[in-house]
């Protein structure tokens, strides 16, 4: 075997990756929060816009990745769509946009049961865009790293994490009872996904001690950066843990737990870079170089 | 980040506006040409002979032409030819990126006047400017035609030995200095050619590897894998059909990585490694007996005199070739001392119940005198060499040697590769002697896979036999002419000391080759002659300096031709050379060069040539080929700056040479006609259109050719240049019909003074007689010592920071010339570290505490010569070895791709000469390194 | 109807390296990209085992697999990448956005970018004759146009140690066929599940 670090991806996708994961979050959470806990339409209208927003940006990213930007167009062309993860993640991000933007207009109108049923595609599209950072990356199967299903599953969990922040962060800076209801039940939420992304890179770093040549190389190289150990699990993860944790059992305590967010939207970024930054491809012996 | 053009531009604004448009893509679209017209004309294939290596290989060019307009996409080997089968290797691949590198002259410069040679201050002009400068200088000096040295370089040496030798003939100069002959093959091949005859200069001898089912390698990696393609293709269907490969090499060469066994042995110890073969083969009788009796001349019998074996009956006059009337054998049937003819191909032609013994019995005498036969001497040479006394100083295990010794002698067919480009070491004739007498022994010449003929050496000796035999060749002169148009060792000997250094040759108007004159200046010092020296560089800087004279006037040099050579690196030495074409006595430099070469730095004037795809050619022969066959060249490209072909300029500079009177085509026109057979009346009336500047000489050439090879093949030249342009090669007889036919020696004598395969070298014991007694010449076999440095005897083991010292070849270079090709530099930086720095064992990297690419000073330990280089760590190398390659090192600034990369060699090889050759002695000596 | 696939003798490469050299000159590949090594479509790389005086060296031919189940032709979110009928796994520049997913996706390193710098060197040394004008992902085509004239890709044909065979593998008597069906010759990676037609006999 010829292990040999991957070096066409980069600062670009990881940061579309990041935005696509925080923008779709947003989204659902955003729409999540409006339906089932009774916010004001204008929290739905803001957070589905913001969400979208996020998701712009980082389309820009992935445009700007591309040899040929002005031929990004192409991508919604729909051969791909029976095999492409960037294919079918644009039919995704195309319905985020629909259904979002439905939403929103239906929100403003407020159009009860049609905003529902919209609101609930926009929020599975959402989903769908968070889910589909890391089917992105799991289409690689010459990076063993990346080709297996966890990592999906800590995109996810880890987009949701950072969508948690962000309402969190637009939360912040109201008083009124229900914000502070949906600021805790976010904040608890939150927690929950920091433990469970906790577990799952416990899981997934087990996994790679036991795994080919390749995953433990991948591993090897996220050990031995201080940006991961300390960078992000340290202060990404296990700190806001703590002090969300600390903050939910105090009075008072929005702005530390805005604190933590902020930390959780630094550290969800540099699990995107770091894992693109670690992709290690295992070609058969001879094959590199 | 991705700046757009204005072509993308337009393309993307009509892919939105055009709308859903684009979604329809032709199936084929953009698969290779995609939206793009393809370029006017249409696709033509014209045949042409590849210019990059000896090799020579036939190829075709895949050219669009548009009416005049002629461009070259793709060159691709012949499929139709036998010689390289269809496959031409990266150089081959790369040549069209030769004939468009962008740092190729395109116009002749003249050197700003004030400047020195050597700062490249050049100002463009006109052929007429140059020439009249040339024309100027010639007149001011009044440069004489021995006065003129001609550095005949590679292109010269592989395709244009015709038209060199046509110019000096026009102008009467002996001063040609071939580059190859002496630096890049002869040197080390002395010893195979004075035993089968035939010039295994490179690839004039190919071996029949397709048949061959063991072979034995030495040398270093260029002539197989590194890379002769017809040697290659050969060795690869040899290694599919079974064929066990032993390699001896101190470094783990392409060639060595596909043999069974690689013998990393010592550098420098081929010789004793060889002798303990020999006496394995001979201890276990593992020899071929019948033919050893009948076409060698192990047989021979031989006296001892002063330290020497000398034949019965040798000629010995110093003054003659080495013709002798008769030799003596012993017959085992009658028990007596025979005679036998002594120019033949077999011992039994006059009488065939001979039965010549190859151990004569104890104590024969002949006259009074001791005798025994040449085998019986080689037995007493090597009987000393023993698996381990050999495996002692080649440093290898024991069981090497007896397990080579086993595979060679005791299966069928079996062949010594006679390689190609070693270190050289003192020794290095005699090792090649020795290695060439071994695959005499197996039964290795001229039969199924063995080393074969080329058809050329056939029919000239075929001629050269008849004219022998019918006693034509009785007065001196008949004799001289008719040896030195034979081929190989004969040809070459016949050129040497009949034309060359005799001093007497009329063309030449009294005055041998300077390095004939450069002997007697060594006489005076006590030295000898170096005698096998056809065309060297010996003496030359001698000859600059005003040392050298003949016949008690003053010999000297005055104005150099350099044609696609670069002495400054090619003939190492690099200062030794500096100062010579830095010399105020050398009145006028000019330089033929495609590139910017480091030479053309140092030179008055340079000329622009053009490539080989320019050009048309004469009528080849099919270059080693082993099957008969013809070729010529098409012209590919359109005409590219003001370039004129090398050839073109011998008429220019021989007119210039001459004055009012013109260039001596006559001359030209003879020897043309004598070397090839064309018809004089057509030559004379085609050389003299090219000498009036009517036709390039490459044109008159052809048309010559044409002439006379299709009165010969029963057609019209024109029919003849179809079948050449559709075809590339036209074959008229197969390998196994000449074998048949003119099997050498079964049927012809190979090109040897005794006609026979010589483990005993007649003209070795010529030297003899002409130059002194000396060891290294000695015309059976002796041991010769190499010592690295003083102090360092042939059981040396350096050790803390010295090293011996190898180099060798890259597959993708051929030495300097190809090294700023664009596409061959990318292939060769690719693997930078390989190619450009100081091979080492990880061992000795650990315990000088090197690391891979840490900066080293390498010094000679010998001529104290200094470099600065990196190192890279690889098992690949002996422990006590320095390896590196030899295609680097140029520093011409113009070069664009090759500047500045890789070693150079001629900053660490000193100019010293072997005694045999001339050649240099380029790997002994020791180094010691520093990190810095 | 074809099903073209090649067989590397790596026991045969020489490493000349005739076939970079070939390809690069047939199909204009970056080779200026010096820096860069992965510029080539076929390469030839160089393998160290063992310790000196039992070390091996072995020239190992790397060319794109033209797999059956390629895993750039599943990432290609446009379709760009796609497979003819020959089974030969082609690129439309036209439709070729240059996401670079299938770089990264190929797990025998077969792709690289054309890039803008590309194009311009391009024109340079090929002039008029530029074969690229567009920035894209390239990859071997196995010669196809070679192909429809006729000949044989060009690293095969100009291959001096007959190391690589080419041929349909649907087609019993090709030699390329024999070699795979006789199982002397297998692909590399096959768990990777991508279903090669380039075989390597080691």
């Amino acid at each position: 075997m010829d292990l040999i670090q991957q070096h066409t991806w980069g600062w670009f996708i990881a940061i579309y990756l990041y935005l696509g994961g925080l923008g779709g979050a947003t989204l659902a959470l955003g729409i999540l929060g409006e339906l089932r806990f009774n916010k004001s339409k204008w929290f739905g209208i803001g957070t589905s816009l913001l969400g979208l927003a996020i998701l712009s940006f980082g389309l820009i990213w992935l445009v700007f990745d591309l040899l040929n930007p002005l031929r990004f167009l192409l991508s919604f062309w729909v051969k791909g769509i029976a095999h492409s993860w960037i294919a079918r993640g644009m039919v995704i991000i195309m319905g985020a946009y629909i259904f979002g933007l439905l939403y929103a207009v239906a929100a403003f109108f407020k159009w009860t049961t049609f905003k529902k049923w919209i609101g609930y595609a926009a929020m599975f599209c959402g989903f769908g865009v968070t889910t589909y950072t890391g089917l992105l990356l799991n289409a690689n199967v010459g990076i063993p790293f990346w080709h297996t299903p966890a990592l999906p599953v800590l995109f996810t969990v880890s987009a949701f994490s950072t969508g948690c922040a962000i309402i969190m962060w637009t939360l912040a800076g109201k008083n009124d009872h229900d914000s502070e209801h949906l600021f805790h039940a976010v904040e608890g939420f939150d927690i929950f996904l920091i433990s469970l992304e906790l577990l799952i890179l416990f899981a997934y770093f087990d996994f790679a001690r036991l795994g080919n040549a390749a995953v433990m190389k991948s591993a090897h190289l996220l050990l031995n950066n201080p940006l991961f150990t300390i960078g992000f699990i340290i202060l990404g993860l296990v700190t806001p843990l703590i002090l969300e944790a600390y903050a939910s059992v105090k009075e008072n305590s929005k702005g530390m737990a805005a604190f933590a967010s902020l930390l959780v939207l630094v550290g969800g970024f540099l699990l995107r870079y770091l894992i693109v930054w670690a992709g290690v491809f295992q070609y058969p012996h001879g094959l590199a170089g | 980040m991705i700046s757009l053009n204005r072509r993308s531009f337009l393309k993307i604004s009509s892919l939105v506006g055009g709308g859903l448009m684009f979604f329809r893509p032709t199936a084929k679209a953009g698969l290779y040409t995609p939206n793009v017209k393809k370029p006017k004309g249409s696709i033509k294939y014209y045949p042409n002979v590849c210019s990059f290596c000896s090799t020579a290989c036939d190829i075709v060019v895949r050219t669009r032409v548009n009416g005049d307009f002629k461009k070259p996409q793709k060159i691709d080997g012949n499929e139709k030819s036998t010689l390289n089968r269809g496959k031409i290797c990266a150089r081959g691949q790369a040549g069209i990126r030769t004939v468009y590198n962008p740092d190729r002259i395109t116009h002749p410069l003249i050197r700003v006047e004030g400047s020195k040679r050597g700062e490249w201050k050049f100002k463009k002009a006109t052929w007429d400017e140059a020439l009249d400068y040339i024309t100027k200088k010639i007149q001011e000096n009044k440069i004489q035609p021995h006065e003129l040295a001609v550095f005949a370089g590679q292109r010269a040496c592989a395709y244009e030995k015709l038209g060199a030798f046509a110019f000096l003939t026009s102008i009467g100069s002996p001063n040609m200095i071939g580059s190859p002959m002496q630096n890049c093959v002869m040197a080390e091949h002395a010893g195979a050619d004075v035993t089968v005859g035939t010039m295994i200069t490179h690839d004039e001898l190919l071996v029949d590897m397709d048949n061959t089912k063991v072979l034995l390698v030495m040398g270093s990696n260029a002539a197989i894998a590194g890379i002769s393609t017809s040697r290659a293709v050969r060795f690869s269907k040899g290694k599919l059909n079974g064929m066990k490969v032993i390699a001896l090499d101190p470094r783990l060469s392409e060639t060595a990585a596909k043999a069974d066994k690689w013998i990393p042995l010592k550098p420098g110890t081929d010789l004793p490694f060889m002798m303990a073969l020999l006496r394995l083969l001979i201890k276990n009788g593992w020899y071929e007996d019948e033919f050893l009796r009948r076409h060698t001349t192990a047989p021979f019998l031989v006296i001892d005199n002063n330290g020497t074996p000398e034949a019965l009956g040798q000629n010995i006059d110093p003054h003659q070739f080495p013709f002798t009337k008769n030799y003596y054998v012993y017959d085992e049937i009658s028990e007596q001392i025979v005679e036998v003819p002594g120019f033949t191909n077999d011992n039994l032609k006059e009488n065939p119940k001979l039965r010549p013994a190859l151990f004569a019995p104890k104590g024969l005498t002949y006259q009074g005198q001791q005798v025994q036969t040449s085998f019986d001497y080689l037995l007493n040479a090597v009987d000393m060499a023993t698996p381990a006394w050999a495996a002692k100083i080649c440093d290898i295990p024991a069981k090497d040697i007896e397990e080579t010794a086993h595979l060679l002698g005791t299966i069928r067919p079996a062949a010594v590769h006679p390689g190609w480009l070693d270190g050289r070491y003192i020794s290095v004739v005699q090792a090649r002697k020795a290695a060439a007498i071994i695959n005499a022994m197996v039964g290795g010449v001229d039969s199924e896979g063995g080393w074969l003929f080329s058809p050329e050496d056939r029919e000239g000796m075929e001629k050269f036999s008849e004219a022998y035999e019918s006693g034509k060749l009785n007065n001196p002169q008949a004799m001289m002419m008719a040896t030195a148009m034979a081929p190989g060792l004969l040809g070459l000997i016949g050129k040497l000391e009949g034309m060359m250094y005799s001093g007497k040759f009329p063309l030449f108007r009294g005055y041998p080759h300077f390095s004939r004159a450069y002997f007697d200046y060594r006489k005076q010092k006590g030295e000898k002659g170096i005698p096998f020296s056809l065309f060297t560089n010996a003496g030359f800087q001698e000859a600059v300096e005003g040392k050298l004279s003949w016949n008690g006037k003053p010999y000297q040099i005055k104005f150099a031709y350099i044609y696609s050579t670069n002495p400054l690196k090619d003939y190492f030495g690099y200062k030794t050379w500096v100062k010579s074409f830095t010399n105020p006595n050398l009145k006028l430099v000019v330089v033929d060069e495609i590139l910017p070469s480091d030479i053309a730095a140092f030179a008055d004037v340079i000329l622009p040539d053009k490539t080989y795809l320019e050009k048309y050619s004469g009528i080849w022969a099919d270059g080693p080929n082993t099957d008969l066959a013809i070729r010529t060249r098409f012209p590919s490209v359109s005409q590219i700056g003001d370039t004129k072909g090398g050839d073109e300029v011998f008429c220019m500079l021989s007119n210039a040479m001459a004055g009012k009177r013109g260039g001596d085509y006559g001359s030209a026109s003879m020897i043309v006609s004598q070397f090839t057979g064309w018809d004089m009346g057509e030559t004379m009336k085609e050389l003299s259109a090219a000498w009036k500047g009517k036709k390039p000489l490459y044109k008159a050439f052809r048309d010559t050719a044409l002439f006379s090879v299709s009165k010969k093949l029963n057609m019209t030249p024109k029919q003849l240049e179809g079948i050449l342009e559709k075809k590339g090669v036209l074959f008229l007889k197969k390998k196994e019909e000449l074998m048949k036919e003119a099997g050498m020696p079964y049927k012809l004598p190979v090109p040897t003074f005794s006609g026979r395969v010589e483990i005993y070298s007649t003209i070795f014991s010529h030297f003899n007689y002409e130059y002194g007694v000396d060891p290294n010449w000695n015309p059976i076999l002796t041991y010769i010592p190499v010592e690295y440095r003083s102090g360092a005897k042939e059981e040396f083991k350096p050790t803390g920071n010295e090293f011996f010292f190898a180099f060798g070849k890259v597959p993708e270079e051929t030495y300097l010339t190809t090294a700023d090709n664009p596409l061959l530099n990318s292939l060769v930086t690719r693997h930078k570290n390989e190619n450009y720095g100081f091979w080492i064992n990880p061992k000795s990297a650990a315990r000088l505490g090197l690391k891979e690419r840490d900066n080293i000073e390498v010094e000679n330990t010998v001529s104290g010569q200094k470099i600065k280089s990196f190192v890279h760590i690889t098992e690949f190398v002996r422990e006590d070895t320095l390896y590196t390659m030899s295609d680097f090192g140029l520093d011409n600034k113009k070069l664009t791709y090759a500047s500045g990369k890789g070693v150079d060699l001629g900053r660490i090889i000193p100019f010293r000469l072997s005694p045999v050759t001339a050649g240099a002695l380029s790997c002994q000596f020791t180094v010691k390194i520093r990190k810095i | 109807m074809a099903r073209y696939g090649m067989v590397m003798n790596v026991k045969a490469c020489l490493g000349c390296r005739a076939c970079m050299a070939a390809c690069s000159q047939w199909n204009q590949t970056p080779f200026w990209a010096d820096e860069f090594e992965g510029k080539w479509r076929t390469r030839v790389t160089e393998v160290e085992d063992g310790k000196f005086p039992e070390v091996k060296r072995q020239f190992f031919p790397t060319i794109c697999m033209q797999c059956v189940n390629p895993p750039c032709h599943s990432v290609c979110p446009t379709g760009a990448t796609y497979i003819n009928k020959d089974g030969i796994v082609l690129i439309d520049y036209d439709l070729c956005l240059g996401c670079g997913y299938c770089i990264e996706a190929c797990p025998y390193d077969a792709r690289y970018p054309y890039e803008r710098e590309d194009l311009k060197k391009d024109a340079f040394y090929f002039g008029e004759d530029a074969r690229h004008h567009q920035v894209h992902v390239d990859k071997c085509t196995f010669c196809v146009d070679r192909l429809e004239e006729g000949e044989e890709p060009s690293c095969v044909a100009t291959c001096v140690g007959h190391a690589r065979i080419f041929g349909d593998l649907d087609d019993p008597k090709s030699e390329a066929a024999q070699l795979v069906n006789s199982g002397q010759a297998k692909p590399l990676g096959e768990y990777m599940g991508a279903q090669p037609k380039v075989y390597y006999i080691k």
